[in-house]
C-alpha cells in the first residue's frame, strides 16, 4: 500500500550469452531498462576495481552503445509472407518460449513451411488477380451489350480509335454546351453510380487533340476492353463469366489446401513467429545496453523486494557481475513510479493516474483517495437497493474488462452499507430502519457531519502533504508553508474560533487563539525571507524573495478564502445526501398521483433507474471534484513516470 | 427578432477587426524602411500583426516565414467572425475560407509527387479545423499519391482528382490546379446561393465580377500563350460569372483574336484589363486585383448592418495582406518608395 521501492540494477556480463540474459529479463516483466549508456556517462554504473574485474573496467573505455544493431534478412521476408497468408492468427505467449531455442531448427521449419506455401500462394494471387480483370471485363462490355455489333469490326478500324470511360455530370455539361466543335463522337452507354459513362469514337489523325479534350474534362477512363476479344459483347461476357467461375473453382481448390497447410503448420509457424518476435524484441534492448568487444552492460530498475529473486535467477550466467544502487538522492536518478496496493484498493489507481502519476519519493494517494471515495460516495447515495445495482452493474462491466466497472463495483457496496445507516432500500425509507438517522427528517445533522467529515479528511491531507515536504527534503514547505505546520496550525486556529463562535463552547481563550492565528499568517507572510535566512533546504533564492509585498498580501488572502471554501465545500456531501431523497420523494408524489397499481410501479421503476443513472453520475463527479480539488491541493505533487517492465 | 438583427454581433465584430486594419501612413512608413528586418520590426511593434509574428521575433527573419505568419493572420481573423454568424452565413464563410485547404492540398501535392522538397511543410498549413475537414498532418505523412488518394476517400477531392492519378506527367500539377480551382469556385457558388438574393446580391456580385476577371484572364492568356486547343481552353472556364457567361465566353473564344481583346472590351466595365498598351500582359493581375479592391472598398463602405460589410471586411483584409507581401518583396530587391507603390494593389501617392 504504497509507492514500491525501486533500486537500480547494473550487470556486466559476457557476450556469449546476451541473448538468453535478454531473454530472462523479459520473461521476469520486472525490470524496466534504461539506457546504459547513458549511466556509465554519468559515472553512475561503477564497479568496484578487484583483480578479477579487470577486463570488464577495462571494456569500458571501448563501449560502444547497443545502437549499430539492427536486423535484416531473407528470413524476414519468408516469415513476412507466411504472416500474411496466416492473417492475425498468430498469438504471441511466453509459454511457447519457456525452453531452449534452437535458431537453426526454427530458420529451418519457416524454410520448410514457405517452401511449402509460397507457390501455391503466389498462384492463388495470381488467379485472384485474373478474377478481378476478368470482373472489369465484365462490367466494361455490360455496357457495350445492346450495341450489337462484333467487337473485331470496332477493334479494327483503321482511321478510328475508342475509348469508354465515365464523366461526372458537371462535365458533362460542359461537353454538352460544345457538342458542335468536338471532334469525336460521343455515345452514353449507361450510368456508373454518379456518373455517366461514354464510349468515345475519335479519328486517329485527331488522336491528340481528343486526349488532351477529355483529359480537361476529366475522363475516367474504364480499363478492361481488350483488343483480343473480337465476338459481339454479349458473346464475350457468356464467355467471361464462364471463364470467371472457372478460374473461382481453381481459387477454392487452392484455398483448400493452402487451409490443409496451415493447419498442419499452424503451431509450429506460430512457434517461428514467436521466436521471431522475440529476437526482435532482444534487438530493440539492445540500442539500450552498452558493448564492448567482450561484455554487455545493462542498467534497469527493478523492485526491492525482487532483488533477491532476480539475483538467483541471474547468477546462472557465468561470470556475470550484478550491481545494485540505490543511491535515490542523486539528482540525477528519476526511479519510476510503481504503484502498489492491496485489491480493495488497486482500481482506484485508476483515478490517481487521470490526474497524474505520483512521484517516487510522495506516499502513495491511493488508499486515503479510495476511503474518502467510497466515504463520500456512500454518504451522497446510501440507498441498500441502489447500491445493489451499482454493485451489479460493476460486475458487469468488470466482465466485460472495462476498467471503470471494479470502483463502481466498490461504490456499489459502499452506498449499500450507508443505505443500511439509513434505513433506506429502492428509495422507500419506511421498509426497515435506520441505524444511524433517515437524512430528510434531521437535516442539520446530515449537513454539519458531512463538514465534520471534510474537515477530518482535510486534516489528513494536510498531514499527507507535510510528510509529502518532509520526504522531498523540502523543509522550507514543511514548516512555513501553506500546506506545512504553518498551513495547519492557522487552519486549527481558524476552525477552533469558529467553533467557539457558532457554540459559545471555549476551549482555548479567544485572545491566545487570534494570536496563534495572526502569528501563523505572519510566518506564511516571511516565508520565503524566513527560509532564506536560516538557509533551509527547498528556499528559493533570489526568486520569490522580491515578490512584492502586495503579492504576498494577497497570498495570504487567498490561503485564508481558500481554507474557508475548501472546508464549507464539504456541505455538497450532506446536501446530496438530501438531495437523493427529496428526487425519490418527488417520484414517489408522481407515483401517488397516478394512483394505478401497475402506473405506480413503472413511475417507481423509472424514478430508481433515473436517480441510478443521472444522480449516481452527478455524485460520482462531485466526489472526484473534492478529491482533485479541495484534497489533491493540500498534498499530491505529481510529476512521476510510471514504471514500465520490459515485456515480451 | 432573432431572424433581422442576426448579423448585428457579427457586424460590430467586423467594425472592432476592420480598426486593426493599417493606414496608409502604416503602409508609407514600411515603404521607407531600408530593408526587410526593419519592416518586420515595424510590423511587429506597431501593428496588429505582432499577434503572429511574435513567434518569429529573434530568428532570422525569413521572407516565407514572415509570409505565412501574415496569412495566418488573416485565416484567424475571419475565423472569429464565424463565432458571431448562423447559417447560411457562417457555411459561406467557411467556404470561402476553403481557398485555404485548396492551397494546402496543393502544397501537399506538389511535395508528394516531390515537385516541391519544403522542411517542416506542417508549418505551412493554413487550413484549420474550423472550416476544413482535412487531416493535413496526416496526409503530409504520406509518401506516395496513391497513400494520398486513400486518405483523401470520402473527401469531394477523392472523385476530381481521381481521373488525373494514374497518369502522371508534366500537365499533371496543371490539370491538378486547375481542377481544384474549379472545386472552390463552385462549392462558393453553391454556398452564395443559400444567401438572400435580394438582400445580399451585393456580395454575390463582386463574386461573380472576380470570376469574371478570371476568366477573361485565363481565355486571354491561354489564347495567346498556350497550346491549348479552344475547346480545352472552354472546359477550365469557371461557372458563375456576372456579366460574362458561359455562352458569351465561348463566343469570344470562337471569334475572336486576343488582339481584338482590346477593342472588343472598349466601352466595358472591364476596359482597363485589356487598355494598356505593351504593359497589357504585364500587370493584369495586378489591375484586377486594384479593380476587386475598390469595389470591396465601396462594398464595405456602403453596407449597413449586413453581409456586404463583412465580406467587405474579409476582401479588404486579404488584400492587405498582399500588400504587405509585395512590400516586403519589393524592399528585398532594394526598390525605391515610387517604385514600390506600382506594384501595390491599393494606390499609394509617393510625393
Amino acid at each position: 500500500m504504497a509507492i514500491e521501492k525501486l533500486i537500480m540494477m547494473n550487470v556486466v556480463g559476457k557476450n556469449n550469452y546476451v541473448d538468453s540474459f535478454i531473454k530472462e529479463i523479459l520473461f521476469m516483466e520486472n525490470v524496466q531498462i534504461v539506457d546504459a549508456y547513458n549511466e556509465i556517462d554519468n559515472f553512475r554504473f561503477t564497479i568496484n576495481v578487484t583483480e578479477k574485474n579487470i577486463k570488464e573496467i577495462l571494456g569500458f573505455s571501448s563501449l560502444e552503445s547497443g545502437m549499430k544493431f539492427g536486423s535484416s534478412d531473407e528470413f524476414v521476408k519468408k516469415l513476412d509472407l507466411i504472416r500474411e497468408i496466416f492473417g492475425d492468427e498468430f498469438k504471441i505467449n511466453k509459454k511457447y518460449l519457456s525452453g531452449d531455442i534452437n535458431l537453426d531448427e526454427v530458420v529451418k521449419s519457416v524454410y520448410q513451411i514457405y517452401n511449402v506455401l509460397h507457390k501455391k500462394h503466389k498462384i492463388l494471387k495470381l488467379y485472384q488477380e485474373d478474377i478481378k480483370q476478368i470482373d472489369q471485363s465484365i462490367k466494361a462490355y455490360g455496357y457495350l451489350e445492346s450495341a450489337g455489333v462484333k467487337m473485331k469490326e470496332i477493334n479494327n478500324m483503321n482511321y478510328f480509335n475508342y475509348v469508354l470511360g465515365t464523366l461526372s455530370k458537371e462535365n458533362v455539361q460542359r461537353l454538352k454546351r460544345n457538342y458542335g466543335n468536338i471532334t469525336a463522337i460521343v455515345v452514353h452507354v449507361g450510368s456508373d453510380e454518379n456518373d455517366e459513362v461514354y464510349l468515345v469514337i475519335s479519328p486517329k489523325d485527331l488522336e491528340r487533340e481528343t486526349n488532351r479534350l477529355l483529359r480537361s474534362l476529366s475522363f475516367k477512363k474504364i480499363e478492361g476492353l481488350k483488343p483480343e476479344y473480337d465476338k459481339r459483347p454479349e458473346e464475350i461476357l457468356k464467355w467471361l463469366v464462364k471463364k470467371r467461375s472457372d478460374f473461382q473453382e481453381k481459387v477454392d481448390i487452392l484455398e483448400n489446401e493452402i487451409d490443409k497447410i496451415k493447419n498442419r503448420f499452424r503451431e509450429e509457424s506460430n512457434y517461428a513467429y514467436n521466436v521471431f518476435h522475440l529476437y526482435n524484441r532482444i534487438e530493440e534492448i539492445k540500442k539500450d545496453m552498452a558493448f564492448s568487444k567482450e561484455n554487455f552492460y545493462f542498467s534497469g530498475w527493478i523492485p526491492k523486494k525482487m532483488k533477491k529473486n532476480i539475483v538467483e535467477k541471474l547468477s546462472k550466467f557465468e561470470d556475470i557481475i550484478i550491481m545494485f544502487n540505490d543511491d535515490t538522492n542523486d539528482p540525477g536518478m528519476k526511479p519510476p513510479t510503481k504503484l502498489k496496493n492491496n485489491w480493495m484498493f488497486k482500481p482506484f489507481e485508476f483515478m490517481i493516474k487521470m490526474y497524474g502519476m505520483p512521484s517516487y519519493k510522495e506516499l502513495d494517494p491511493t488508499p486515503f483517495l479510495s476511503l474518502t471515495y467510497l466515504v463520500f460516495f456512500g454518504f451522497m447515495f446510501g440507498d441498500i437497493g441502489q447500491g445493489f445495482v451499482l454493485f451489479l452493474i460493476g460486475v458487469l462491466l468488470r466482465l466485460k474488462q472495462i476498467k471503470l466497472g471494479s470502483i463502481i463495483e466498490r461504490l456499489g457496496i459502499s452506498s449499500m452499507i450507508f443505505g443500511a445507516i439509513y434505513g433506506s432500500i429502492f428509495g422507500f425509507e419506511t421498509i426497515i430502519p435506520a441505524l444511524w438517522i433517515k437524512p430528510f427528517h434531521h437535516i442539520n445533522t446530515v449537513l454539519i457531519t458531512a463538514i465534520v467529515v471534510g474537515v477530518a479528511f482535510l486534516m489528513v491531507g494536510y498531514i499527507y502533504g507535510m510528510i509529502n515536504s518532509l520526504k522531498s527534503g523540502n523543509y522550507s514547505n514543511f514548516i512555513l508553508g501553506k500546506n506545512g505546520v504553518a498551513g495547519f496550525v492557522l487552519y486549527i486556529s481558524l476552525l477552533l474560533i469558529a467553533v467557539a463562535m457558532v457554540t459559545g463552547n471555549r476551549i482555548l481563550s479567544m485572545t491566545f487563539l487570534v494570536m496563534i492565528m495572526a502569528a501563523a499568517a505572519m510566518i506564511l507572510f516571511l516565508k520565503e525571507t524566513i527560509s532564506v535566512r536560516l538557509n533551509l533546504k527547498g528556499a528559493q533564492k533570489n526568486h520569490d524573495q522580491e515578490s512584492s509585498v502586495i503579492e504576498r498580501i494577497f497570498e495570504i488572502f487567498e490561503v485564508l478564502l481558500s481554507m474557508v471554501s475548501n472546508t464549507l465545500s464539504f456541505i455538497r456531501v450532506g446536501a446530496f445526501a438530501l438531495n437523493h431523497v427529496g428526487l425519490f420523494i418527488a417520484f414517489e408524489s408522481l407515483a401517488k398521483l397516478i394512483d394505478s397499481g401497475i402506473g405506480s410501479i413503472a413511475v417507481y421503476i423509472v424514478g430508481n433507474i433515473f436517480i441510478i443513472g443521472l444522480e449516481g453520475l452527478i455524485v460520482g463527479i462531485q466526489v472526484l471534484r473534492l478529491e482533485y480539488y479541495e484534497l489533491f491541493s493540500k498534498y499530491f505533487e505529481g510529476g512521476g513516470i510510471e514504471f514500465n517492465p520490459a515485456k515480451l | 427578432m432573432m431572424w433581422s438583427n442576426q448579423l448585428d454581433s457579427a457586424s460590430a465584430k467586423t467594425a472592432a477587426l476592420k480598426s486593426y486594419m493599417l493606414s496608409l501612413e502604416d503602409f508609407k512608413n514600411m515603404m521607407e524602411c531600408p530593408n526587410v528586418r526593419s519592416v518586420y520590426e515595424y510590423l511587429n511593434d506597431n501593428t496588429v500583426y505582432s499577434r503572429v509574428l511574435w513567434e518569429l521575433k529573434g530568428q532570422r527573419v525569413h521572407r516565407g516565414d514572415v509570409e505565412r505568419s501574415l496569412y495566418k493572420h488573416n485565416v484567424v481573423s475571419v475565423e472569429k467572425l464565424l463565432y458571431h454568424l448562423n447559417n447560411p452565413y457562417k457555411d459561406f464563410i467557411k467556404s470561402y475560407l476553403k481557398k485555404y485547404e485548396t492551397e494546402d492540398l496543393k502544397v501537399v501535392i506538389e511535395s508528394i509527387t516531390g515537385r516541391t522538397k519544403i522542411t517542416g511543410l506542417e508549418n505551412h498549413i493554413l487550413s484549420r479545423e474550423s472550416f476544413s475537414s482535412l487531416d493535413f498532418n496526416e496526409l503530409l505523412k504520406q509518401d506516395s499519391l496513391h497513400s494520398l488518394m486513400d486518405k483523401l476517400k470520402g473527401t469531394p477531392y477523392y472523385d476530381i482528382l481521381l481521373p488525373y492519378t494514374n497518369h502522371i506527367d508534366v500537365k499533371f500539377s496543371f490539370y491538378v490546379d486547375m481542377v481544384l480551382d474549379r472545386h472552390y469556385f463552385n462549392q462558393l457558388m453553391a454556398a452564395g446561393k443559400k444567401l438572400d438574393k435580394a438582400k445580399d446580391y451585393q456580395v454575390m456580385e463582386l463574386i461573380g465580377k472576380n470570376i469574371d476577371l478570371f476568366n477573361l484572364e485565363w481565355v486571354y492568356r491561354a489564347m495567346k500563350f498556350y497550346d491549348m486547343s479552344k475547346e480545352e481552353i472552354l472546359n477550365f472556364v469557371l461557372n458563375g460569372g456576372h456579366k460574362y457567361n458561359y455562352y458569351k465566353i465561348k463566343d469570344m473564344v470562337y471569334n475572336l483574336a486576343p488582339s481584338k481583346f482590346g477593342e472588343y472590351f472598349k466601352d466595358s466595365e472591364y476596359s482597363f484589363l485589356f487598355s494598356h498598351g505593351d504593359d497589357t500582359d504585364l500587370y493584369m493581375e495586378r489591375r484586377i486585383e486594384r479593380y476587386l479592391y475598390y469595389k470591396s472598398l465601396s462594398l464595405y463602405r456602403n453596407s449597413v448592418l449586413d453581409f456586404g460589410k463583412i465580406m467587405g471586411y474579409v476582401f479588404l483584409l486579404e488584400f492587405e495582406v498582399k500588400d504587405i507581401i509585395s512590400v516586403i518583396e519589393c524592399i528585398r530587391y532594394k526598390l525605391l518608395p515610387e517604385e514600390i507603390s506600382k506594384y501595390l494593389i491599393r494606390t499609394i501617392e509617393v510625393v
